[in-house]
């Protein structure tokens, strides 16, 4: 063989591989905001799904292929190497973040709390009627927590249909009545952590 | 080369280190093990005592080095015990017809052999007809040697492994993953192939093995490192006996000697702990890092040794001052994660066989509170590392000395489920209800392996990691009724039947800490009356 360094490219290969998985799980604004866990141990996992009963299932492999020229090698450290690392980051990023919504859309097929526009285009109503579906939950100083995650292309529209919400009496009445429930069935729910008889 | 390891091994240990594995080498060649003794004042010459399978009885003095004249003299006295004295067994006449061996990991020097040959003719004229024999080095490393039949380690990668494992710095704790990889590599893989004998042989190599690779630790002492290499070859003994559904009765005797042995690692370190005034081990300077951990460590160990006597019904003569070492020293110990649990739960049933129900209790409840703190899902920190994270690998975390992990453990515990059902079955309802609603924000998890088997493997890979959220609202009334009446069936029947090395189980495999196990732990000291 030629003559190689193991323990020293073994080295720089963990502190490569920290960076890669670090640059994962903080570059997506959503995915970054997931806890995630390792399993240590066997294929499969079973927890209970919120309206979904008890879900058992094994892993999806999410990876990537990359090339590296036998050219660019020489060149393949500091800056080179970083835009590389980042090169693979983001198609795993995008991989993930594909794959999350698709779970989230099924998931949330299963539970009954999802909702189809039919087309429509994005409304004062339908804001309301998503509001009022979803489970919030609230701070301890009352503001409901929980964020809206949507497309670029629907911003204006959803800013729109927020506004019409904040300038009309009548939908901001029925708005706050929905906050109102939403924190009311919260304090119960959080009520609920308890032992009875 | 793997012979030469071997050799080495042999002839650079004291008898009380060779004792256990040479009684699996003459268990392993069909003698049936009467006795090993505790070198306490009533050995009477004989530190071992067998049966061949023609019925003649052997018994077996040990002694290490070479022996030339001058130890022959000091040694003379315990010579003439071995020859002359009765064995007495319980519950059986006096033996007094029986073949004994006095054995060397060195040689006997040429004037030593003659005293011997003379020694043997006095004993004869008087009507003592027990001819001594004598087993050396050459002769005791060839019988080593064949006791592993075809499972030792041959690949390359494997032999690499087992050098690497009998050259460790002794004082460090154990490298169990290494150790199970290595017992992995030996194992029988085809079971429709194999036949008892070779899961016995299996079996025996496990135990010479775990004999080598203690090898470091017992030059040193560290008791600890030894213990959990032989509760891990107990835990793959019963592997196989589960894998291949066949040979209990043929393995047994190797797995009582792993068990022996970690009795006997256990016993050494009370025996030290006695004769310590402090704690503090190595560099005074760095140790305050790691002192409460070790505190931790051994009030566990303590616990487990008397608990094990406690079930074994045996005799308990430092019970005194491992109740006092508890009083003192359960205030210093401190949760590294959550695989210093078991240690903590050990002392709180400890102290609580100890008539402290209080203190017991009290420790169940801090342990809960501190992990759901820690560990709940709005938690901002990373969280109290799982049990897959030995004592070394969490206090490295802790200290920051892992700056490349980033694994997170906020959300989940895989302990505080035990927990909850011990203190269940204490009706400490007001204390739980005072910690659920911080329960309710972590997944309750344990890892439930496939097969029984799988459950002694250091990592198994057939099986299922089940999370479940705490009841909201939860009665009080289930809670209770479901922790009293788990059924521990969905354990190894294996470890069903031996409850009390699941006290052990537990503190070398603290990822098996799961509700059954705790049942059948606790069932146990009920059933032992103690």
């Amino acid at each position: 063989m030629l003559p190689d360094f193991p323990a020293l490219k073994a080295e720089i290969q963990r502190i490569i591989l920290a960076k890669l998985r670090l640059r994962i799980d903080t570059g997506d604004p959503v995915l970054s905001q997931i806890k995630g866990f390792t399993q240590h141990e066997g294929r499969e996992m079973r927890y209970e799904q919120h309206g979904g009963g008890t879900v058992q299932e094994g892993f999806e492999e999410i990876g990537t292929g990359f090339e590296i020229p036998i050219a660019d090698v020489p060149f393949l450290i500091g800056e080179k190497l970083n835009a590389k690392l980042e090169e693979i980051a983001q198609d795993i990023i995008a991989r993930s973040a594909k794959r999350f919504f698709k779970k989230v859309g099924e998931s949330s097929e299963k539970a009954g709390t999802s909702m189809d526009a039919g087309g429509k285009p994005v409304s004062a109503e339908l804001l309301l009627d998503m509001t009022e579906k979803m489970q919030t939950a609230f701070t301890s100083d009352g503001s409901p927590l929980g964020s809206w995650i949507v497309h670029p292309d629907m911003l204006p529209a959803m800013k729109k249909a927020s506004e019409e919400i904040e300038n009309d009496p009548e939908l901001k009445r029925r708005q706050a009545d929905i906050l109102e429930r939403q924190r009311e069935a919260w304090i119960a729910r959080e009520s609920n952590r308890k032992l009875v008889d | 080369m793997l012979g030469r390891v071997i050799e080495n091994w042999l002839t650079s240990i004291n008898e009380r280190q060779y004792q256990i594995p040479f009684c699996q080498v003459l268990a392993a060649e069909g003698e049936t093990i009467l006795y090993i003794s505790t070198h306490g004042p009533f050995e009477k010459g004989k530190d071992v005592i067998t049966r061949t399978a023609a019925g003649e009885i052997r018994a077996y003095q040990l002694k290490a080095g070479n022996i030339g004249l001058n130890d022959w003299h000091k040694i003379y006295g315990e010579i003439v015990s071995l020859v002359e004295l009765a064995i007495e067994l319980p519950g059986r006449p006096p033996i007094t017809d029986f073949v004994p061996y006095l054995v060397t990991n060195g040689e006997l020097t040429v004037p030593v052999v003659e005293q011997i040959r003379v020694a043997n003719l006095t004993w004869r004229s008087r009507a003592v007809g027990n001819e001594l024999r004598v087993i050396q080095r050459g002769e005791l490393f060839e019988r080593f040697r064949a006791s592993h039949g075809a499972y030792l380690p041959r690949e390359l990668t494997d032999f690499r492994l087992f050098l690497e494992l009998i050259q460790r710095d002794g004082s460090a704790p154990a490298e169990k993953e290494k150790a199970a990889r290595l017992i992995e590599y030996v194992l029988p893989v085809k079971p429709q192939q194999q036949t008892a004998l070779n899961i016995a042989r299996s079996a025996t190599s496990i135990a010479l093995l775990t004999a080598y690779i203690t090898g470091p630790a017992a030059l040193v002492s560290n008791h600890w490192c030894i213990f959990e290499y032989w509760v891990l070859a107990g835990a793959y003994i019963l592997y196989l006996i589960e894998k291949f559904k066949k040979a209990e009765a043929d393995c047994q005797i190797s797995f009582e000697l792993c068990e022996m042995a970690a009795e006997g690692a256990l016993t050494a370190l009370a025996e030290e702990c006695v004769h310590r005034s402090d704690l503090v081990q190595g560099f005074p300077l760095v140790d305050g890092h790691t002192y409460r951990a070790r505190v931790t460590i051994l009030v566990g160990l303590l616990s487990a040794w008397d608990l094990f006597l406690r079930i074994r019904h045996k005799p308990r003569d430092k019970d005194d001052f491992v109740r006092s070492f508890l009083t003192t020293r359960l205030r210093e110990a401190s949760m590294w994660g959550e695989s210093a649990v078991p240690y903590l739960f050990l002392a709180a049933l400890e102290s609580e066989e100890n008539c402290r129900p209080h203190v017991a209790e009290g420790l169940a409840i801090q342990l809960i509170r501190e992990i759901s703190t820690w560990n709940s899902a709005f938690a901002t920190g990373r969280g109290v590392s799982n049990p897959y994270y030995s004592s070394g690998e969490a206090l490295r975390l802790y200290y920051s000395l892992d700056s490349l992990n980033s694994e997170q453990f906020v959300g989940i515990s895989y302990c505080v489920a035990s927990l909850i059902d011990f203190l269940a079955r204490r009706w400490r309802r007001q204390a739980l209800a005072s910690l659920w609603f911080g329960v309710t924000r972590i997944f309750l998890t344990s890892y439930i392996p496939v097969t029984s088997a799988e459950w002694f493997r250091w990592r198994s890979s057939d099986g299922i990691l089940d999370s479940h959220l705490a009841g909201e609202p939860q009665s009080w009334e289930s809670l209770r009724n479901s922790a009293e009446t788990l059924s521990v069936q969905e354990l190894p029947p294996t470890l069903v039947k031996r409850p009390e090395f699941a006290l052990w189980f537990i503190l070398v495999y603290p990822h098996r800490f799961t509700p059954a196990v705790v049942k059948l732990i606790e069932d146990a000291l009920s059933k032992s009356g103690s």
